[in-house]
């Protein structure tokens, strides 16, 4: 059973209370995973968000033969209290990146995605809440690849290419 | 006048019941703008979510000391669409600007503050709306991913003929269909245009194909399923449609 303590200081979750705090840790399935252990794999159905309970997880891009990048070479760390996994709520539902454990020992809570929704549909006020956050990050990382394509382009317009 | 089915057909609106659009539409204001105009520049703040009603945008990056051209468009928006998400993501500025790209553009422009105040006082509408829009940004964002890794294709823009002898003759079946097969496709770099009439008003409707580094070609007569097999052989294909093709007398 996942501590709802821990629940409390996820940043996604603050806006919660006590019971909806409650309502998902019972959709909630604690694992762990050991350091360099694969949690999913880029491109896999994701059909889960994961909440980091203990230690840290890597995610990156697998190399094309399915052996992970050197490991100075990551996308981002998440750390304890922190959510990912957002593409379970955006077309086309399959993971961006895989995850693995960073740290010698990690411990995550694996929310499975269908139930959350129920729960949403249940409880608007949950939903709203959840959701706001979930757009929010979204949103971050399209704009974040957008420019980013905007800069490349600018670049090679600039350049005469 | 915004109505309710103009709300029900956009994306983020999908699954609203009548008194939930109606409550949307008073957030939302129509604006009419000439081809080139530009709506908003990129840093502005971002106060307003577009809707395209009629037209089509283009969301383009500037360049210092340039004007904005057709190449520095990274998404073109087209009809029933929405754009200015940036208005629900922090620091809540356009990230790039916004042109007209047809010859007139009807947008609808939903007020932010208002939208997120009837979130507040409704949250299974904000429920609601928020999912569809995580849906949407997420195909937005595939598409995206597929422009940027996609081996580099020629331009190509499809220009359909809306003229009122065009549209007499059937031309808005047409855009219909070319927008549905666009959006099948996985080409969303392909621009579509509106155009007046090219004084071929006995060939309506008509339907300009121009691909970077060939000739223009017009096909004249066409409907629906003369579209589809257009954008299929010739669009996506290489191979000009000859008997659709304008002869010249």
């Amino acid at each position: 059973m996942i501590d709802l303590k821990i629940l409390k200081t996820v940043e996604a979750l603050k806006g919660l209370n006590n019971d909806q705090l409650a309502a998902i840790q019972k959709c909630s399935e604690k694992m762990e995973f050991n350091q360099g252990q694969k949690l999913f794999a880029e491109g896999e159905d994701s059909a889960h968000l994961w909440i980091v309970l203990e230690g840290e997880i890597e995610l990156r891009n697998d190399r094309p033969e399915g052996q992970p990048n050197p490991v100075e070479d990551p996308i981002t760390f998440i750390s304890k209290a922190e959510l990912f996994g957002w593409s379970s709520f955006m077309p086309p539902f399959k993971y961006k990146l895989s995850a693995y454990g960073a740290s010698p020992k990690c411990e995550v809570a694996r929310i499975e995605k269908k139930r959350l929704v129920k729960l949403f549909e249940n409880d608007a006020d949950m939903g709203f809440e959840l959701m706001s956050h979930i757009l929010r990050v979204i949103g971050t990382h399209f704009y974040q690849f957008r420019n980013g394509i905007a800069q490349r382009w600018g670049h090679d317009i600039m350049s005469g290419w | 006048m915004i109505g309710n089915d103009f709300l029900q057909s956009v994306g983020i609106f999908k699954g609203l019941d009548e008194n939930q659009l109606s409550t949307v539409q008073s957030c939302c204001r129509e604006e009419q703008h000439k081809a080139g105009t530009k709506l908003f520049g990129e840093g502005e703040p971002a106060s307003s979510l577009y809707i395209v009603k009629k037209g089509q945008v283009d969301l383009r990056f500037d360049l210092p000391g340039r004007p904005t051209a057709e190449k520095n468009t990274i998404s073109s928006i087209p009809e029933f669409k929405a754009f200015g998400w940036s208005s629900f993501v922090a620091p809540y500025k356009y990230s790039l600007s916004a042109y007209c790209a047809s010859q007139v553009c009807e947008l609808v422009i939903v007020d932010r503050q208002s939208l997120t105040r009837l979130f507040k006082e409704n949250h299974r509408l904000g429920y609601l709306v928020l999912s569809n829009m995580a849906r949407v940004i997420g195909k937005r964002f595939q598409n995206l991913e597929k422009l940027a890794t996609a081996a580099p294709v020629s331009a190509v823009k499809v220009i359909v003929h809306l003229a009122t002898c065009g549209i007499v003759a059937g031309a808005r079946d047409i855009m219909g269909a070319l927008m549905e097969e666009i959006n099948r496709s996985d080409r969303p770099d392909i621009k579509v245009a509106s155009s007046g009439c090219i004084g071929k008003c006995p060939t309506e409707p008509n339907v300009t194909i121009e691909i970077e580094g060939e000739d223009p070609v017009v096909y004249q007569k066409m409907d629906a399923e003369k579209m589809r097999q257009v954008f299929h052989q010739h669009v996506l294909g290489g191979q000009i449609q000859t008997d659709y093709t304008l002869v010249e007398k």
